[in-house]
């Protein structure tokens, strides 16, 4: 009983202090900014060129990125959603200062349901801008990544998601960056999982799927 | 395979699982031979630590032989013999590469839970929480180590796995946290807890210079293995006033240092430790730190007072201006173990200490649900436990 308080208090926590430690933009008007930084021990250029390519962020955001055109200034994205159905956006680089800045916005939102035959359209606008630098010894690259958020409605209750996301993907970007490979469980032996059925967005929280695990377990 | 699993408070049980397999580049699995029973697990075991799952394979003190590597291991093959740290680490990272293995950055795919909670996270672990990182642990027939080109040492030949076992964990735990003391010629130490930790943290003492240890329990049996060990066996039930006792011992001054190898469970008498018991049962209390309160209140002046017992989240009426006052020294942490295996396996192999002396019972893994019983309850006088998968049950 003790873990689950202690896990549902976390989890909590976790939302909490994720929306409260980056509120920016005004509330109820639908405009949300992110801030994230993270401190990657690498050099700027070999940052800059592994958030450049699409296969990146394919590996550290769990999603379908691929560039159009020849000049790879444009992306297509596409998420899967655990229940069905997918969305999907565009992106466009609109400045670009290898291996310092790099500036986007996305477009064209869309999100297909599995109970209905034509796309929705998602009302938000996404701008992005990234920034790296040297440390004083040039050995570490500070990165850090604002993502201003316009919808017509108020995204105040996916903000802890979105941020909780944001936050993730740059220390797996870190993790490739450092040393190689992304951390992970997913895939490993566990006991029967009974029970284990969280209401939460407990994937996006814990790295494994008690599901897919709890699969694997021998007859 | 077969392996121990969390199934709740009080509840561990063997299951038939599926064997682990390479999930990343930089992994191994091992066979292993020998997994020990921490101190630390009676905490998963007694639901104290967060986010644990039912199904989750426990244990980070283990050793056994390379069986698989991924394709950039390097340093390790099929056959040998290794021990392997409980924190898990890159190796690359700022912290890896200043000596700060507990504290690598990359080794917990949860990072952000536990940044949330602690402001940021430390190493994944073996077998002790999706918090930090929820690996499978090693008392298991077999165990993926991640990034095995840094982490699993090689067991020397002619050196039984067993003797080099406990580099894993305890050894270097107690070694760091009498190294944490800054110990001179002189100094006394008093260390709370004569557990498998303590007993290292005694011996580690006296290597590293102390004159006078000062060993606190209330188990006859541990206090007698501490005294065999050198240290001056306190046995807390039997005094009216601890902070007396230990004025009286150190002539008026306190000890230099105090080391809690206790964490998160105290147990004693008085009334801290019924105002904790009270506390927790009413969960407006995670933690039950009355060694650490008992610590800080009896070290002298300017002293250290070093913490490898495990905390997990919020401890009350901390003695902090005590702290302040006299100018102490905290310090406390995971163990960064690597830092530490290569020196001790010398000062084993040098026969400087044989580390097998903390061992009072070897078993089957399918003894483990037994084992892990008669060591939280103290009974048939447990010390340390050693499971050895590849045995039979009795």
């Amino acid at each position: 009983m003790r873990t689950w308080v202690w896990a549902a208090l976390g989890t909590g926590a976790a939302a909490a202090a994720v929306a409260a430690s980056r509120r920016r933009g005004t509330p109820g008007s639908g405009r949300h900014i992110l801030h994230q930084a993270i401190t990657i021990a690498a050099r700027p250029q070999q940052v800059y060129q592994l958030w450049r390519d699409p296969a990146t962020h394919a590996r550290i955001r769990d999603l379908h990125v691929a560039a159009l055109g020849d000049d790879a200034r444009r992306w297509h994205w596409r998420r899967e959603l655990p229940r069905g159905g997918r969305i999907e956006w565009e992106s466009e680089i609109t400045d670009e200062q290898p291996p310092r800045r790099l500036e986007w916005t996305a477009h064209n939102g869309q999100h297909w349901s599995p109970a209905r035959a034509v796309a929705r359209s998602l009302a938000v606008l996404q701008r992005g801008v990234l920034t790296l630098r040297p440390t004083w010894d040039g050995s570490q690259t500070e990165l850090r990544l604002v993502v201003e958020l316009t919808a017509p409605q108020d995204l105040a209750w996916v903000r802890p998601w979105i941020a909780h996301s944001v936050a993730r993907a740059l220390r797996r970007l870190k993790q490739l960056a450092e040393t190689g490979e992304l951390a992970t469980t997913a895939g490993q032996p566990a006991g029967a999982r009974p029970g284990w059925r969280p209401k939460l967005p407990h994937h996006a929280l814990f790295n494994f799927n008690p599901q897919r695990e709890g699969a694997q377990r021998a007859s | 395979m077969q392996a121990l699993c969390w199934y709740g408070k009080g509840d561990v049980r063997i299951e038939h699982v599926p064997d682990p397999r390479i999930l990343n580049p930089r992994d191994a699995i091992v066979r292993v031979t020998h997994a020990a029973i921490c101190g630390s697990d009676l905490h998963l075991l007694d639901g104290f630590i967060p986010a644990m799952a039912a199904g989750d394979i426990l244990g980070h003190e283990f050793a056994g032989e390379v069986v698989e590597v991924g394709s950039e291991v390097r340093a390790l093959r099929a056959g040998d013999r290794v021990v392997v740290p409980f924190a898990i680490a890159c190796g690359r990272c700022h912290y890896c590469r200043r000596g700060l293995w507990s504290l690598c950055d990359n080794s917990n795919p949860n990072a952000g839970l536990a940044a949330t909670l602690y402001g940021d996270s430390g190493a994944g672990l073996f077998g002790y929480s999706h918090l930090l990182g929820g690996y499978a642990g090693g008392q298991a027939e077999f165990v993926r180590v991640p990034y095995a080109d840094v982490g699993p040492m090689k067991i020397p030949e002619g050196l039984a796995t067993e003797s080099a076992l406990f580099l894993s964990d305890i050894f270097p735990t107690g070694y760091m946290a009498a190294e944490n003391c800054d110990l001179e010629p002189g100094d006394v130490v008093a260390i709370w807890g004569c557990g498998p930790v303590g007993q290292f943290a005694i011996r580690s003492a006296f290597m590293l210079g102390a004159s006078r240890v000062i060993a606190i329990d209330r188990f006859p049996a541990r206090l007698h293995l501490a005294a065999a060990g050198g240290a001056e066996p306190l046995n807390y039930a039997e005094v009216d006033d601890l902070q007396a006792e230990l004025k009286w011992r150190t002539a008026g001054r306190g000890p230099d240092a105090c080391i809690d190898a206790v964490g998160l469970e105290a147990h004693g008498w008085g009334l801290g430790a019924l105002y904790d018991q009270v506390k927790t049962k009413l969960m407006l209390e995670t933690d039950r730190p009355n060694v650490l309160r008992q610590a800080i209140q009896a070290c002298r002046k300017g002293g250290t007072v070093s913490v490898p017992g495990v905390y997990g989240g919020l401890l009350d009426s901390m003695p902090f201006g005590a702290a302040f006052s006299k100018g102490l020294t905290l310090r406390m942490g995971q163990t960064h173990v690597h830092r530490y295996m290569r020196p001790l396996l010398e000062r084993i192999q040098n026969g400087d200490i044989d580390p097998t002396f903390v061992i009072t019972h070897r078993l089957p893994l399918a003894e483990a649900p037994r084992a892990y019983r008669i060591f939280r309850d103290k009974q048939e006088e447990c010390i340390k436990v050693v499971l050895h998968p590849a045995a039979r049950a009795a």
